[in-house]
């Protein structure tokens, strides 16, 4: 598949549009790629001083963030199919806060902050879609929220696990218990 | 601290606010002051249906509203909207509510409002128009991380402090919803309002 239809799907599966709209390949189109990443390699580290949006056809990782107290948290995890970036740089500018880091070799694409921005500006059909796109992030944020708060946290280390096989090697326990919102005693206990 | 009372003039500057920092130098927040409306919602009254249009994007002025959504069956609370705070439509969504996301009005609220997809504000302010466009739908995501983010550090400690900055709202809130805000059992809570305010 060439980068036009792989972008485009990921839009036709994130939007909920029944067809790829001319649109979609028009976006497609300010994203360069495919880069091929090995295994350990990072896309974005804080500091950076120019930022992308990624979209991620093979592989899977973690970011991080660093908030502004100095900590830095497991903020989100990587797979395919994703849109992923800096939020933060994104939307107010300045350097990168958080770093992503792949665990599996992956195939990503890029497009620069400047080009979606103009892009957005550009196509007014496009920031009308935009709400789909935010809301589909957000009930996943939404979810994690709840997940964090009410869910029984054997049941969500184990979906977790599922889901990231393996996550206990690249993430350390601290950063599993402050995903999970339990302190580092529970989430030793979770993991036994 | 919050400040006690949100003027118009705050709204519009917020407002600017919002926008990416190379955007922000080019408007000047007194433009917005002709298409700014104002409304009131009173205690455990529904939001108005005009403020739930895409496009609406609101700053509470006064009062607070706490957000629940429906999870495993059960209508839990993640967070609140006190004066100062803007508030993005995506989180209620109509179509794309998913978690049944809605707004509790728990005390008497002024909402300082503006539609940048009116007709007349884009026709008078269409850059403008364009940018708040690109920027809130992003933001009503970057709000929630902010919501994990202060759960996930430190709960505990959180919790307790949330205890001490928040008085007057500890009294309209029944313990149960208390407890369904820190995600802890009501046994749990006891000990937290012990622990932070000697109760």
């Amino acid at each position: 598949m060439d980068k036009k239809t792989i972008i485009s799907n990921g839009l036709v599966a994130l939007t909920g549009s029944p067809e790829k709209l001319a649109m979609f390949s028009e976006f497609s189109e300010i994203f360069e790629g495919p880069i091929y990443v090995e295994a350990g390699n990072k896309l974005w580290s804080v500091g950076n001083d120019e930022g992308y949006l990624w979209f991620v056809q093979k592989g899977y990782g973690f970011d991080r963030i660093l908030l502004e107290d100095g900590t830095k948290i497991l903020n989100g995890m990587t797979e395919p199919g994703m849109f992923i970036c800096d939020e933060k740089s994104l939307l107010m500018g300045g350097n990168l806060v958080s770093d992503s880091i792949l665990y599996t070799e992956a195939v990503v694409y890029r497009a620069r902050y400047s080009a979606y921005r103009q892009f957005m500006r550009d196509q007014e059909h496009f920031r009308a879609l935009l709400i789909s796109i935010s809301a589909h992030f957000l009930q996943l944020r939404k979810l994690r929220l709840l997940k964090m708060k009410h869910m029984n946290k054997a049941d969500y280390w184990s979906a977790t696990r599922n889901r990231f096989p393996g996550i206990e090697k690249f993430c350390s326990q601290t950063e599993i218990a402050k995903y999970f919102g339990v302190s580092k005693s529970t989430m030793h206990r979770l993991m036994k | 601290m919050r400040r006690a009372l949100i003027e118009s003039d705050d709204f519009c500057k917020g407002i600017i606010n919002l926008l990416h920092p190379e955007d922000k130098s080019r408007f000047d927040h007194q433009y917005l002051k002709p298409f700014i409306i104002s409304t009131s919602v009173k205690c455990k009254d529904k939001m108005p249906e005009a403020l739930l249009k895409r496009g609406v994007v609101c700053m509470l002025g006064s009062g607070v509203v706490g957000v629940k959504h429906v999870f495993e069956e059960v209508k839990c609370l993640t967070h609140f909207y006190q004066p100062g705070d803007f508030l993005f439509n995506t989180e209620v969504h109509k179509t794309l509510n998913i978690q049944e996301s809605e707004r509790i009005i728990y005390d008497e609220v002024k909402l300082f409002w503006i539609n940048y997809l009116d007709p007349a504000f884009k026709r008078n302010l269409p850059e403008v128009s364009i940018e708040l466009e690109i920027q809130s739908s992003l933001l009503s995501t970057y709000q929630y991380q902010g919501y994990i983010n202060k759960f996930g550090i430190d709960r505990q400690r959180y919790c307790e402090q949330w205890l001490r900055d928040n008085p007057k709202l500890i009294g309209m809130l029944s313990r149960k919803e208390l407890a369904n805000y820190f995600g802890v059992s009501t046994s749990s809570l006891q000990v937290l309002i012990k622990d932070s305010l000697g109760k």
